[in-house]
């Protein structure tokens, strides 16, 4: 569906709602809260993996909003600004909490990092067709908070490489590397489930 | 190629499907398949992850909270009354265009006080001028005009002239540190265009 398609509470599309929130009409910028708040709540959620803080940080980001839709002038969809806007948000309030202390250096084990996976007679543990939503969401939340960014960033919200290293300040390279290092982990998170699910029946 | 020649370039492979040297290696050796074929469901099955959630309805009482903690938030919705914020969409306006901007507001003040004079100041106005931290003279002299208009009115332009001068703050900060962008310089386009525009309605009424 389309920005302009978009049918607000009290029948205004969504283009006429961001209009009228620019020029602060109240019952219009409430509109577009309710019409985006499940997905930059999604987002900061998955980013911070902590519900207290993922609320705090989808307030904040409405509050901008609400200070910058002025300046929207429609060169992007605006489900697309408003979820940069609100990524950029979590990543503030991340560097404030030190997230670089974690981020860019985190580590794997060493013997994942040394040598090949070797997975001797792992073939039924392979985890095509087994992963629900529930075990993959909660996988993402078990990640070190550097990984679980890049991938939230990259395999869910669907930002490239080179946007991601924009707004976290590394190298593409860097991006790529972090990606891979998330898939890693979260193989190991899931097969780790996988077989204790398997022992339990 | 061993496993391990293989696996050091497995995001490449991943993403790019790999040489045929790699993709040789990938058709004889179950576990590198196996983990090749783990990483692409993985990254297909976060694609599909949707949104579950609503935030709490306190997240929106804290919005709106804070919106009128601001000043920004209406009483009874609808719009907020004067608002700094009313540039409509615009175009790209060029550098130097920024300097004709800030000029006309100077040049609208200036206009205002020859005609007029100053106003005559009270006690409200003192208040409210000496709240006024971050507010220049010209600013000031604009707050002591509106107080003829009552308290209300004055502690809103007052409110309205902080907030954009912190908007002509953060966008010069911008464009300091972006010298070439070109959103920065729009934006602090705008944020003068607004201190011209709050001007404007200011001195409205008076002409």
């Amino acid at each position: 569906m389309t920005q302009a398609k978009k049918i607000l509470a009290g029948g205004i599309t969504e283009a006429e709602a961001i209009d009228r929130a620019k020029r602060g009409d109240a019952t219009s910028f409430e509109a577009l809260y309710g019409l985006h708040k499940r997905r930059v709540y999604s987002l900061c959620l998955r980013m911070v993996g902590n519900t207290a803080e993922a609320e705090d940080l989808t307030q904040e980001a409405f509050l901008q909003l609400y200070r910058k839709i002025a300046t929207f002038r429609g060169e992007s969809a605006f489900s697309t600004w408003l979820h940069r806007l609100a990524v950029n948000v979590v990543l503030m309030h991340l560097r404030k909490k030190g997230l670089n202390e974690v981020s860019l250096d985190e580590q794997l084990e060493p013997q994942q990092e040394d040598g090949p996976k070797r997975d001797i007679g792992a073939r039924d543990n392979m985890l095509a067709g087994s992963i629900d939503r529930v075990n993959l969401e909660r996988a993402i939340e078990s990640l070190p908070p550097g990984y679980r960014i890049i991938f939230v960033l990259h395999d869910v919200e669907g930002y490239e490489h080179n946007e991601i290293a924009e707004m976290m300040g590394c190298s593409i390279g860097n991006s790529k590397s972090q990606l891979h290092k998330a898939r890693m982990k979260l193989r190991d998170l899931l097969r780790l489930s996988k077989a204790t699910e398997k022992m339990r029946h | 190629m061993n496993c391990a020649e293989f696996q050091k370039d497995l995001p490449e492979i991943i993403e790019g499907g790999g040489t045929d040297e790699q993709k040789k290696h990938l058709a004889t050796c179950p576990i590198c398949a196996d983990l090749v074929q783990d990483l692409k469901y993985i990254a297909e099955q976060a694609k599909l992850l949707v949104p579950m959630e609503d935030p709490s309805p306190r997240v929106w009482d804290g919005i709106e909270k804070s919106l009128k903690q601001e000043g920004l938030w209406p009483a009874h919705g609808g719009p907020a009354n004067p608002r700094p914020f009313l540039v409509p969409q615009r175009s790209r306006i060029a550098w130097p265009m920024m300097a004709a901007v800030a000029a006309i507001v100077v040049a609208v003040v200036a206009g205002y006080y020859s005609r007029t004079g100053p106003a005559p100041s009270n006690g409200v106005t003192n208040q409210a001028i000496a709240s006024s931290g971050t507010l220049g003279p010209d600013d000031q002299q604009l707050v002591r005009a509106v107080s003829t208009r009552g308290a209300a009115a004055t502690d809103s332009y007052r409110k309205n002239l902080e907030d954009v001068h912190a908007y002509i703050a953060d966008a010069k900060k911008w464009v300091d540190a972006h010298p070439d962008d070109l959103d920065a310089r729009d934006a602090l386009m705008r944020a003068y265009e607004q201190k011209q525009l709050l001007y404007e309605m200011a001195t409205q009424d008076w002409q």
